[in-house]
C-alpha cells in the first residue's frame, strides 16, 4: 500500500497528531531481570507516547522496546507503521526468533494489526549492518514524508545502550542521522538497568541476532536509469545530430548539477548513481529541464528527445565490471531501479518510495541547519505521487512520485 | 575537523569548531573521551561552534558517561542562542551542567 493512500484515508484523524519513529537495542530478556526490564521500558514508551501526543508510529518491531512500543500504539488505537530490513519470514526466523520466549507471537500480532508493513531490501542479508542503517533511514524518510503531508512533525524514540558499538545500523549511528535534538527522546538503557539494581549493558543479544560489524559489501547509493523514449524511431541520419544536441545539453547540466559519481551508457540509455538523493536530483531535473528547453533547430533534429528517467536508492554492491574494467554497482536495487525506468513517462522523472524516502531525510537536515544558522533554505523538491505500479519482469509493485523542481523564489527588486 | 585543546587554570579546554554532525562527531569523540583519563575537570567550549546535531549530542552524552565513571567534571559553555534553544526545549540542558561562556565556567571551576 502506498505511504500516500495511507495519508489521505486518515489525514483528517491524524492531522493534530506527532508521528513517532522508535528504534532500539535488540534485548535479551530471557534473564530474571527480563520482567524488570520489560515493565519500565512499557512504562517510558507509555510516558513518552502520552507527552507527545503521538497516535502515528513507525518501527521495526524487533524484541524489545521497538516491539512494546508497536503494541503501545496499537493499544492507542494508534497507526502502526512497520520497516522490516528484509522479507517478513527472513526477519522472524533472524531478527525475532533467536530471543524466544513469546517475541514471534507478539510480533505476528503487531504485523497482523499494523495499518502497513514494508520491506526495505529483498536481500537476505540478515545482520547485514548497512542493510540496517538503509531501513533506518526508511523509517526515518517515510515518517517524515508523513509528517509533512499531515503538517505534523515527525521525532524520534531512541532506546540505546550507550555502551554498545556505534556501528552503522546501530540505535547509536541512528542519532548520528537524526539532525533535530529537539525531536529527540532517549531512553538509556544501561542507566534503566542499573536503577533496576541489574548489572551488564542491555544489549546482551544473542549470537544469531547480532549485527555483522564492519563487514558489509554494501553500500547505500541514490541510482538513476534512463533511456530515451524516441530512439528506437529514429533514423540513422538523425542520430549523429542527437548526440551533437545532448553534447550540448551536457554543458549545461555540468554547469547546474554535480556530476554523477558513476556513469555507464549503453546506446541511448543512461545509468548513474551518487552517493545523496539531493545530488542525483539535482543532475536528474538538470537533464530533463535542459533536453525540453534547448534549442532544438540548430541541431536540425526534426523531434524533441525525451527521456524517461527513474530514480531509486538502495544498498548495492560496488565493483569493477571484468569485462570493461569500469566501476559498477549492482544488486537488487540497481535491477529495480532499471524496472522503475521502464513504467516512467518520457519527459519527466520519476522515483521509487525508497528515493523519495531519502530526498525528504536530506532536505530535512539541510533545513534545520538553516533554521539553527539563521539562514534561508527553500526546498528544491516536491513530489508528486502518480500511484502504486506494476513493475515488468515480476518485480511487484512500487509506490511511483513525480520528481518536480520548485523554483527558487527571485531576489526583491 | 578543527578541534582547539587548551589547558587553562588546570582545566582542560576542548573547542570544537564550526559543526559536529555526523560527519565530524567520530572524530570529536576520538579527541574528546581521553581527556577524562588526565584527571583535570573538563570544559567544552561551544563559542566556535555554528551546527550540532543529534550526532554531537550522543558524543556529549557519552562524555557525561565518561565524567561519571571517572569523577572527572564536566562542563560545557558558549553556546549560541540557537543551540542554547534547541538544549532547552529538548530538555537535554538538564543532563548537563552549562555556563553562559568559558570566562564564567573557570569563575565556577576555580
Amino acid at each position: 500500500m502506498a505511504l500516500l493512500e495511507v495519508m489521505d484515508r486518515n489525514e483528517i484523524a491524524a492531522r493534530r497528531s506527532a508521528i513517532m519513529v522508535c528504534a532500539s537495542e535488540r534485548l535479551d530478556t530471557a534473564g530474571d531481570d527480563g520482567a524488570a526490564v520489560i515493565s519500565a521500558l512499557q512504562a517510558e514508551i507509555g510516558r513518552q507516547l502520552a507527552e507527545h501526543d503521538v497516535a502515528i508510529g513507525y518501527t521495526s518491531a524487533l524484541p524489545g522496546a521497538e516491539m512494546l512500543f508497536a503494541e503501545e500504539i496499537l493499544v492507542r488505537s494508534g497507526e502502526l507503521h512497520l520497516v522490516l530490513p528484509c522479507p517478513i519470514e527472513i526477519f522472524v526466523e533472524q531478527y525475532v526468533a533467536p530471543f524466544g520466549g513469546n517475541w514471534v507471537s507478539r510480533f505476528r500480532a503487531v504485523q497482523a494489526a499494523a495499518t502497513r508493513v514494508e520491506v526495505s531490501c529483498e536481500e537476505q542479508l540478515a545482520g547485514d549492518e548497512i542493510q540496517q542503517r538503509f531501513n533506518n533511514q526508511m523509517l526515518q524518510g517515510m515518517a517524515r514524508v508523513h509528517a509533512e503531508r499531515i503538517g505534523g512533525t515527525a521525532r524520534l524514540l531512541l532506546a540505546w545502550s550507550p555502551a554498545a558499538p556505534a556501528e552503522a545500523g546501530s540505535p547509536a549511528d541512528f542519532m548520528d542521522q537524526w539532525p533535530e535534538l529537539e525531536q529527540l527522546s532517549l531512553i538509556d538503557l544501561d542507566a534503566l538497568r542499573d536503577g533496576l539494581g541489574f548489572g551488564g549493558h542491555a544489549a546482551d543479544i544473542p549470537a544469531a541476532g547480532r549485527l555483522a560489524i564492519g563487514t558489509s559489501p554494501l553500500v547505500v547509493r541514490a541510482i538513476f536509469f534512463a533511456d530515451m523514449a524516441t530512439y528506437s524511431s529514429m533514423s540513422d541520419e538523425q542520430v549523429p545530430l542527437l548526440w551533437d544536441f545532448l553534447a550540448e545539453v551536457q554543458q549545461d547540466v555540468e554547469a547546474a548539477a554535480k556530476p554523477p559519481i558513476l556513469i555507464n551508457t549503453w546506446g541511448d540509455a543512461v545509468h548513474a548513481a551518487a552517493e545523496t538523493a539531493l545530488d542525483l536530483a539535482d543532475y536528474a531535473t538538470a537533464l530533463v529541464g535542459r533536453i525540453a528547453a534547448t534549442e532544438l533547430a540548430r541541431f536540425g533534429l526534426k523531434n524533441r528527445p525525451r527521456f524517461r528517467v527513474a530514480l531509486h536508492a538502495g544498498p548495492v554492491y560496488v565493483g569493477l565490471h571484468p569485462l570493461t574494467g569500469r566501476s559498477m554497482i549492482y544488486g537488487h536495487h540497481v535491477n529495480r531501479a532499471a524496472r522503475i525506468e521502464a513504467v516512467a513517462a518520457a519527459g519527466e522523472a520519476y522515483a521509487s518510495q525508497p528515493f523519495v524516502a531519502l530526498l525528504q531525510v536530506e532536505m530535512d537536515a539541510l533545513e534545520h541547519e538553516a533554521r539553527m544558522l539563521g539562514t534561508p533554505y527553500h526546498r528544491p523538491y516536491r513530489v508528486e505521487y502518480v500511484g502504486l505500479l506494476d513493475l515488468p519482469k515480476k518485480f511487484g509493485r512500487e509506490a511511483i512520485y513525480r520528481l518536480c523542481a520548485v523554483a527558487m523564489p527571485t531576489a526583491a527588486a | 575537523m578543527e578541534i582547539r585543546k587548551e589547558a587553562v587554570d588546570g582545566v582542560m579546554v576542548f573547542a570544537p569548531v564550526g559543526r559536529i554532525d555526523s560527519g565530524s562527531a567520530r572524530d570529536v569523540e576520538e579527541a574528546l573521551l581521553p581527556l577524562f583519563d588526565a584527571g583535570a575537570p573538563v570544559l567544552i567550549d561551544f563559542a566556535a561552534l555554528n551546527y550540532i546535531s543529534s550526532a554531537g549530542l550522543r558524543v556529549l552524552l557519552l562524555a557525561a558517561r565518561r565524567s561519571k565513571a571517572t569523577g572527572v567534571s564536566l562542563t560545557l559553555a558558549g553556546m549560541s542562542k540557537a543551540v542554547d534553544e534547541v538544549f532547552r526545549i529538548s530538555g537535554f540542558d538538564k543532563m548537563f551542567t552549562i555556563e553562559a561562556d568559558r570566562a564564567a565556567a573557570l569563575t565556577v571551576k576555580g
